[in-house]
């Protein structure tokens, strides 16, 4: 393959440049991106700060959920405790489970990626500077908030998965259920945005020349991870709408009484629950396959079947999901094709397992802290990767499942596969951002009482679980044999919070934030082009990449990144801007000019969080306001965004000249859009199945549905939606300047039919009336709000066709709209047939 | 103390339940466990081994190890043909165990769970129920005996290790469970599907008698029931109230929210597994059942003095 | 896309193997759908083995591409093979 977008590969050989570079350039980078000061530090949307917020606040709740694992262990020390009484208990180990899942590990590691993709792609920035800020801000008081409820004895008790209907209105009646369904439900669209943001920055943001056999693991590792989020999330964020539905308007989902069924809700959570697990493992295996080169002084071995590996692991992982229902009551075939996948997705597993060993056997391995947190974890994970072999066989299941078995399993699984990579992580690349390194002696120490305490705390429990000690038990009787085993648990997790008290002295000794300039820098002699010199803009030019390694290949590289002999070696524009490249080879196609610091995705965070929050203690007037005023606050930092600046082409280096302003297919804002649409297509296919469902399960409780041929006029208006959107973009690509006015009738068209639709249904069944009619007004709801948001953008569009920023024929804003509207048009012709097909 | 002796009902204990099978639903499963516990420990010192080799092997054998022919080797290879085994292994025993219609002939009982304890009903060869208990499940050895198992409110499971895997109970749903015990004696079983509240104390047992004594137990408890001697403790029972959540056989006691009384007396537990049963804990059951299980539907009867529960809880002994 | 498709090829195979056998076993049960779907799918894999067995090594991005699909050829193999015997013994 020698060209992807007909660029000349030829040209990179100019890199790197030998004449001097003019005066004044790195200080204008230095202008342009420079450090925030006071109350800006609310306002930066550099990833170099919200990286490490993002990072910092996620190690909080890892802190906090952990200090609720500690009390749980004090409680279950011996019998019949008197710690904390069973309602506290209930809500603790409900909160210890969500908060490490929800609030630590995705936003830890997706915070990972936050910080250091740019650096190891050599982008200046992440796509979307201002999505990064308001993803962090969201979830920071998202998060506060939600596990603030403990305080207050109103933290949801239903267990992490959120079983109906335990959690239904009749059995949980109080708004501690609410506090998860909302919070959370808020929270994962704080995950999606990162995903969208790691998606497009690892496809169209890589230094020229790093083509995707040339990307870093890691990389690789959060691009499978964000797409791993993109197709799982929607499955829990629709699962958590319904449940909510289901407890303020009485719509039976979940409620096996009234045609609803309480095993949708399971299948729903697990489509997310179980690739969960796996988008928590593959970014830590993919800092493993980092650091163990670095750590072995020896090329990753391996590398193309560990990218297999990962892309693999991202496929299979979501043919697992019903493994967590084997006891459920399954038929024994289809129990038997999750088994089945169950054991193949242990596959890859193995593959990464083996490379990384392999990896140690070429090189020179050396015992510093990351590279025995490394070997910990290999040791700790395929130990738990053993136990999840056991459990995909279904009778071993129907033994295990339910009981310690599990949760010494999952915690090997987790801990030896994030938890220790993720401290390997610490030790490796705070130098990165840190005056000074980690103490190596402090560090050893705090592997050696997390690897003890680890094994101490939960080894046993693969005992007490054999022997039938249940999970999520709040106490047991004296006489069950049990005891001995508990208490050695609770001093293996004493030892192991030791370690990670060690960890915070040693952090609190010589952590030292240096985003701008000073950084302890490479210690570790590692290749990758995150050890580049950088500052708030990353690095001075942005080099050619030849290789995987390349600071190992080029030893002059660092040099001539830092003299500015590669790409872009100033701001061509003025602005804050990066390269976008193409997604297979990463040849330049355009220069992306990116929004700096601002206020208003900080208050459309704060205003999400209070719609939310206001929400779940129902003051539904402050949540409207709220809720009105995140909306304008978003508009308002759109507004700054997709403005062309007067220099059509610039040079970014060597005469190589790139446009500054690019539309259609191959822009990185057309790809974002395809990727939200792809999660709202993932919602509503997810509430398809909810509905397809219910009727196979339930199918006493339904009703015919309107015919078929009331819906063709309705059928009819959804396609009309789809060709007006896509005539607006057509015409106003031959400058039909007036050809906004399609897509805005197209978009206000929308609600309108669903109105007849709706009609048509309401002669039939109401949402309360059965399963059925929840399960078809549930699809009607999510059209609802996405008709919704296609007339606020054609709005928008609009206003900014009259305030006359859209002057081109071609728009970025245009496209957006246009093909958001389209899509509105074509998922409500999908649900308005499918909604009549089922049962019909 | 035959007290202790009574509370090893409940689950635990050494050799652990799951490995220590008392049935053929339960056996084929320890022998797969056993061979993946033993198998997993082999296979994880062979990766140690590896690593070990790798960290600090002899050069001839690190090469050997670094490369992808290795990873091929151990992270592919090794695995297929390990987990081909496992798989078929698997999925017949699945097929095996998995719960189909009810065989002609046998044994039939419905266990529904409920907030925080298990209703039983014994059903005759039509499925109609023909007598109730609860918290306690009697069966014949040596025969299968088919499980129903409902819920009444929230997802329950129900697990009796030592007789076979877990089972959940799920509103709407009837799903399938077929043990049988080979030796008689009481196998402690507890609920192991979170259910909210007491979940950790919601206990059960079965009893498996000889085909025998099961015949006579199962002939006495049909036989018709001799309206009791009127006594102090059935007067109390039947006008404070207690009538209208329990049903005693016979009494004028007919409620159905909480456990049939008719046999406590010849339970092996109270409260769902937690307590012995005897005057002493009936007693204080009744009292102060809310510090006993925190949660369970039960209110206290704090307005009883100690002459009175001594009443109550004679009178519920003799109910055999 | 051409790219994407031949790196991807044998997972999305497996996806639909998966997802089709799901959806037979929970609307309408039958070993002869099975088969078919599995001998369809094992058809597809061979496809796609020979089309990864025939493309250029000519640079490394074209090696690497070329191994990465003979991979995930292989895996998919695997784990439909796996797939297909559940319904022999569901009894």
């Amino acid at each position: 393959m020698r060209s992807e977008t007909g660029f000349d590969p030829a040209l990179l050989d100019r890199f790197p440049t030998q004449d001097e570079r003019p005066e004044g350039e790195e200080e204008q980078l230095k202008r342009i991106w420079c450090a925030p000061r006071g109350w800006e530090y609310l306002t930066v949307v550099n990833n170099n700060y919200v990286g490490i917020y993002y990072l910092g606040t996620a190690f909080l709740f890892f802190l906090l959920a952990g200090m609720l694992g500690l009390l749980m262990r004090v409680q279950l020390a011996a019998p019949l405790m008197d710690v904390l009484p069973q309602a506290t208990y209930n809500q603790v180990f409900t909160m210890h489970g969500t908060v490490m899942m929800f609030l630590f590990a995705v936003p830890m590691v997706e915070a990972a990626g936050v910080l250091l993709l740019p650096q190891m792609l050599a982008a200046r920035d992440l796509p979307f500077p201002r999505l990064s800020a308001y993803a962090f801000w969201a979830y920071a008081v998202g998060g506060l908030a939600f596990f603030g409820s403990l305080f207050i004895g109103l933290a949801p008790d239903g267990g992490w998965f959120m079983y109906p209907p335990l959690t239904s209105k009749a059995y949980s009646p109080g708004i501690n259920t609410d506090f998860w369904l909302l919070g959370i439900g808020f929270i994962e669209i704080s995950a999606i945005a990162g995903a969208i943001e790691i998606i497009v920055g690892v496809l169209r943001h890589r230094a020229p020349g790093m083509s995707l056999d040339k990307m870093p693991i890691f990389a690789w590792a959060m691009l499978v991870f964000a797409v791993m989020i993109v197709i799982a999330f929607p499955s829990v964020i629709l699962a958590t709408l319904l449940l909510e539905i289901e407890r303020a308007f009485n719509w039976p989902f979940f409620d096996a009484t009234r045609g609803g069924d309480p095993v949708l809700w399971q299948h729903l959570f697990w489509f997310f629950g179980h690739p969960e697990v796996y988008i928590i493992f593959l970014p830590a295996a993919g800092m493993m396959s980092m650091i163990i080169p670095t750590v072995a002084r020896a090329e990753l071995v391996g590398y193309r079947l560990i990218v297999l590996a990962m892309v693999a692991t991202g496929f299979i992982s979501f043919g697992v999901w019903a493994h967590h229902m084997f006891a459920t009551g399954l038929p024994p075939m289809t129990a038997g094709f999750f088994s089945a996948a169950s054991m193949a997705v242990s596959l890859p597993a193995g593959i990464q397992v083996f490379s990384w060993i392999a990896t140690f056997a070429v090189g020179k391995p050396r015992f510093n802290t990351p590279g025995l947190f490394a070997m910990g974890s290999v040791v700790i994970f395929v130990t738990g990767g053993l136990t999840g072999v056991m459990v995909a066989l279904v009778p071993f299941d129907w033994q295990a499942h339910d009981t310690y078995f599990i949760v010494a399993h999952l915690h090997y699984v987790l801990i030896g596969g994030m938890v220790f990579p993720l401290f390997a992580a610490m030790y490796y690349w705070i130098p990165m951002v840190s005056r000074r390194a980690l103490s190596e002696r402090w560090g050893k120490w705090v592997f050696g009482l997390m690897f003890g305490g680890m094994n101490v705390a939960f080894m046993p429990m693969h005992l007490s679980g054999l022997m039938g000690m249940p999970r999520r038990v709040y106490t047991y009787l004296p006489g069950s044999g049990w005891d001995m085993l508990n208490l050695i648990s609770t001093l293996g997790a004493f030892m192991l919070a030791a370690g990670v008290l060690l960890f915070l002295v040693d952090m609190a000794r010589n952590f030292r934030l240096a985003p701008d300039d000073g950084e302890a820098g490479n210690v570790f002699g590692a290749g990758t082009l995150e050890w580049l010199p950088t500052a708030l803009y990353s690095t001075r030019s942005i080099p050619v990449v030849k290789s995987r390694e390349p600071l190992w290949d080029d030893p002059k590289i660092s040099d001539d990144v830092e003299q500015g002999r590669y790409f872009l070696p100033r701001s061509a524009t003025g602005r804050r801007e990066t390269i976008v490249t193409s997604p297979l080879l990463a040849e330049p196609q355009y220069l992306q000019i990116m929004p700096g610091p601002s206020v208003w995705p900080f208050a459309a965070a704060l205003f999400t969080a209070g719609f939310f929050l206001a929400l779940t203690v129902q003051a539904y007037l402050f949540a409207a306001v709220s809720g009105v005023l995140g909306v304008l606050a978003v508009l308002r930092w759109l507004a700054d965004t997709d403005l062309p600046v007067p220099e059509k082409d610039v040079d970014i280096g060597a005469g190589i000249r790139v446009p500054t302003y690019a539309t259609g297919p191959q822009t990185h804002g057309w790809w974002a859009m395809i990727i939200l649409v792809i999660v709202m297509g993932m919602i509503f296919a997810m509430a398809l199945f909810g509905l397809a469902f219910l009727w196979g399960n339930q199918p006493s409780f339904w009703t015919p549905p309107p015919p078929m041929t009331c819906a063709l006029p309705i059928a009819t208006g959804y396609l009309a939606i789809i060709a007006a959107a896509w005539g607006t973009r057509v015409l106003h690509r031959v400058g039909k300047s007036w050809a906004v006015l399609p897509v805005l009738v197209a978009a206000a068209l929308a609600p309108v039919l669903l109105w007849v639709d709706i009609g048509d249904w309401m002669a039939v069944t109401t949402p309360q009336s059965g399963g059925q009619g929840a399960a078809v007004f549930g699809l009607f709801s999510l059209q609802g709000t996405v008709a919704g948001i296609g007339v606020l953008m054609a709005a928008y569009l609009c206003w900014r066709k009259l305030r006359g920023v859209i002057v081109d024929r071609a728009s970025n804003t245009l496209d957006l709209a246009c093909l958001f509207v389209a899509y509105t048009g074509a998922q409500g012709l999908v649900g308005t047939l499918f909604a009549r097909a089922i049962g019909a | 103390m035959p007290a202790e002796t009574d509370l090893k009902a409940v689950l635990g204990g050494w050799p652990p339940a799951v490995l220590d099978p008392a049935g053929p639903y339960s056996e084929p499963v320890t022998l797969l466990s056993w061979a993946l516990l033993v198998g997993g420990t082999v296979v994880l010192l062979i990766v140690l081994t590896a690593l070990g080799i790798a960290l600090w092997g002899a050069p001839a054998l690190r090469a050997r190890l670094g490369g992808d022919r290795a990873i091929w080797v151990g992270g592919v290879a090794f695995p297929v043909v390990v987990l081909s085994a496992l798989l078929v292994w698997g999925l017949w025993l699945t097929g095996d165990l998995a719960a189909k219609a009810p065989r002609p002939g046998e044994m039939r009982v419905r266990v529904t769970g409920e907030m925080w304890w298990w209703r039983v009903a014994y059903l005759d060869e039509a499925g109609r129920p023909v007598m109730q208990d609860a918290n306690e499940l009697h069966v014949p050895v040596g025969s299968t005996v088919l499980l129903e198992l409902d819920s009444a409110d929230v997802i329950h499971s129900f697990w009796v290790p030592r007789l076979a895997g877990k089972m959940d109970m799920i509103p709407g749903r009837r799903n399938l469970l077929r043990i049988q015990a080979d030796q008689p004696g009481t196998y402690g079983g507890q609920c192991a599907e979170y259910c909210g509240g007491p979940h950790a104390l919601m206990g059960f047992a079965v009893v498996a008698h000889t085909p025998e004594s099961f015949a006579r137990w199962r002939a006495a408890r049909l036989a018709p029931r001799p309206a009791p001697a009127a006594s102090r403790g059935q007067a109390l029972f039947m006008q404070s109230g207690c009538a209208a959540c329990h049903t005693i056989a016979g009494t004028e006691a007919r409620g159905l929210a909480g456990p049939d009384l008719t046999h406590v007396g010849s339970r092996r537990t109270l409260g769902a597994g937690i307590l012995p049963n005897n005057r002493g804990t009936l007693a204080g059951w009744i009292a102060d059942s809310q510090t006993i299980k925190p949660g369970n539907r039960m209110p206290n009867y704090k307005q009883f003095d100690a002459e009175e529960l001594g009443a109550l809880a004679d009178y519920l002994a003799t109910l055999k | 896309m051409r790219t994407w498709a031949i790196l991807l090829g044998g997972l999305l195979v497996w996806t639909v193997h998966f997802f089709g056998l799901y959806a037979v076993a929970e609307i309408a049960p039958s070993r002869i759908a099975t088969v078919l779907l599995t001998l369809a799918c094992l058809a597809a894999d061979g496809w796609l083995l020979a089309l990864a067995l025939r493309l250029g090594r000519a640079d490394a991005f074209a090696a690497w591409r070329r191994s990465v699909a003979l991979g995930g050829v292989a895996l998919s193999l695997v784990a439909v093979c796996w797939q297909a015997l559940p319904p022999w013994f569901s009894g």
